[in-house]
């Protein structure tokens, strides 16, 4: 698998292969990372962050026009501060997972579907300890396009995610569908904020979002106890539940993800 | 020789008395039906057994075999051998019904956890259920129809084999064929581990499969006449209410004999 390691401002390729250009550009007087990435074939794709101090970074993805990307990007410990620019051409899909572990983030994402049946399905799961905060715009720039936005966070600690999602279709662009989904578990008595946006000026587009901040419903917990489930399993299995949905991921991935929710959460429930 | 002592409990939701002064013994060996009609209270009497904390006990303690079950938590008295296959079985999503199982199970055998064991059981109980083997790895219920739900109950139940099995209206929901089949398994566990079963039901339908010892009717939160299965007989010809009318009011005093 491609894979990108960014690691105390150096950055490691890992068996990269010709569907991958990867481009660091050092921007003088400033300490933020500036990396280009260039997907031209049908490929996965890792991004790995492992940076022990608090990083900047810009990154620039393009994905040719007719391809399938899958892309993992996975950040551990430290602090973030992040700004993405990802430009999908015509008749490309791209699957973006981001599985996060991390003390403090701030992202603004742009995803610009630039061409026609360019499709962005977007997972973003994190385990939430100190202040998170997401702001998401995809811009539908051509006809029959697809973004399915889903973003699922457990808060706890001294947890206080923030997420605002933006989806824009300007006039003329017709046949498209914008999809939101966020929720937040919240085991804090802090607040989280889930800020679900359309801006839809053409009439022939099929919108939804759904938000929902909340704990898990006594209901489901009682069931499980009722098998004899200690209540702090129950908790566990249903957090683990909530954030290994919909990944369509390699056991790699997932247990990384389940050994992060094992250690993090568990001392909270 | 395991005994659910209920004795003389009272019990609310939001306030609202449901139960009052109700008292039942129940015999492992022993199947007991519970009729009546809407709102008297068979299902508080199930969930309350069961720990539900929606529900309170106001006054009075349930005990299983010298322990006080009614102190004890949800997940507690599970582990204990109580099981409740519930009316409307909850959807939990995300949570498969393979991992809901293995936890469960983790969580009473502990170190005596068996995976090999596990898997066979499972998949030989799936088949005798006519499960789709995919819904194992599907979210718990998510997606299930009623019957699949019920089904799904009555998997749980063989794979814990608890000592105590109460069943609410596991009949609704469920085809000709699917009722006879749940019918048949329950029976057949019942052969083999001789649990105390309780089971909650409106209709005479599945009693004909599962032929109870003792039968209940509960009217206001009370058990106000109790027998055999001629008693289901009686319900079917009469009514509720036909035979609430007959009903005098000293048959409370008599109705707990048979289990004393």
């Amino acid at each position: 698998m491609n894979k990108i390691i960014l690691k105390n401002n150096d950055l490691f390729l890992v068996d990269i292969d010709d569907a991958v250009s990867v481009k660091k550009i050092q921007t003088p007087f400033s300490n933020i990372e500036n990396i280009s990435i260039n997907i031209s074939e049908s490929t996965t794709l890792e991004i790995r962050h492992e940076n022990e101090d608090e990083t900047k970074n810009e990154i620039f993805i393009k994905i040719m026009p007719n391809i399938e990307v899958k892309l993992i990007e996975i950040k551990d410990n430290s602090c973030h501060k992040a700004q993405y620019h990802i430009d999908i051409e015509e008749d490309s899909i791209l699957n973006f997972y981001k599985l996060y572990n991390i003390e403090k983030n701030k992202e603004l994402i742009h995803i610009n579907l630039n061409g026609r049946r360019a499709q962005c399905h977007y997972f973003f799961k994190t385990i939430t300890t100190n202040d998170e905060k997401y702001n998401i715009i995809v811009n539908h720039n051509a006809s029959d396009t697809q973004s399915f936005i889903n973003n699922a966070g457990v808060n706890i600690e001294d947890g206080k995610l923030y997420f605002d999602i933006s989806a824009f279709v300007p006039h003329g662009m017709k046949n498209c569908y914008a999809d939101q989904t966020a929720r937040i578990i919240n085991l804090t008595n802090n607040k989280c904020i889930i800020n679900p946006n359309l801006y839809i000026e053409d009439s022939d587009v099929v919108a939804n979002h759904a938000a929902a901040i909340g704990r898990f419903s006594d209901e489901e917990i009682f069931y499980l106890m009722s098998r004899g489930i200690k209540k702090e399993d129950a908790i566990n299995l249903l957090i683990k539940g909530f954030l290994l949905e919909n990944l369509d991921l390699d056991d790699t991935h997932l247990d990384w993800l389940i050994n992060n929710i094992e250690k993090k959460v568990m001392k909270n429930v | 020789m395991n005994i659910l002592k209920i004795d003389n409990i009272t019990v609310s939701i939001e306030e609202k008395v449901i139960l009052k002064d109700f008292s039942l013994t129940i015999k492992s060996g022993e199947i007991h039906a519970i009729m009546g009609q809407n709102g008297t209270g068979k299902s508080t009497l199930v969930r309350i057994i069961m720990g539900d904390p929606a529900y309170k006990l106001e006054s009075g303690k349930i005990y299983f075999n010298d322990q006080e079950l009614s102190a004890m938590s949800v997940d507690k008295r599970a582990r204990l051998g109580v099981f409740l296959g519930m009316q409307m079985p909850t959807e939990v999503d995300g949570v498969t019904n393979a991992d809901f199982l293995r936890t469960a199970l983790v969580n009473r055998d502990g170190k005596d956890f068996k995976l090999y064991s596990f898997i066979k059981k499972l998949d030989e109980s799936v088949d005798q259920l006519q499960m789709n083997k995919e819904m194992i790895h599907r979210s718990v219920n998510k997606g299930f129809s009623g019957g699949e739900r019920k089904k799904n109950e009555i998997l749980q139940m063989k794979m814990l084999e608890p000592k105590v099995v109460m069943l609410d209206e596991i009949d609704s929901g469920l085809d000709v064929d699917s009722l006879k089949m749940i019918g048949e398994e329950v029976i057949a566990y019942h052969k083999v581990n001789k649990p105390a079963i309780i089971l909650v039901t409106h209709y005479k339908r599945l009693l004909d499969y599962i032929k109870p010892d003792f039968v209940h009717i509960i009217s206001d939160g009370k058990i106000v006449k109790s027998g055999d299965f001629s008693l289901v007989l009686e319900i079917e010809e009469e009514g509720y209410k036909g035979l609430k009318n007959r009903v005098s009011i000293d048959c409370v005093a008599k109705v707990n004999k048979p289990n004393e």
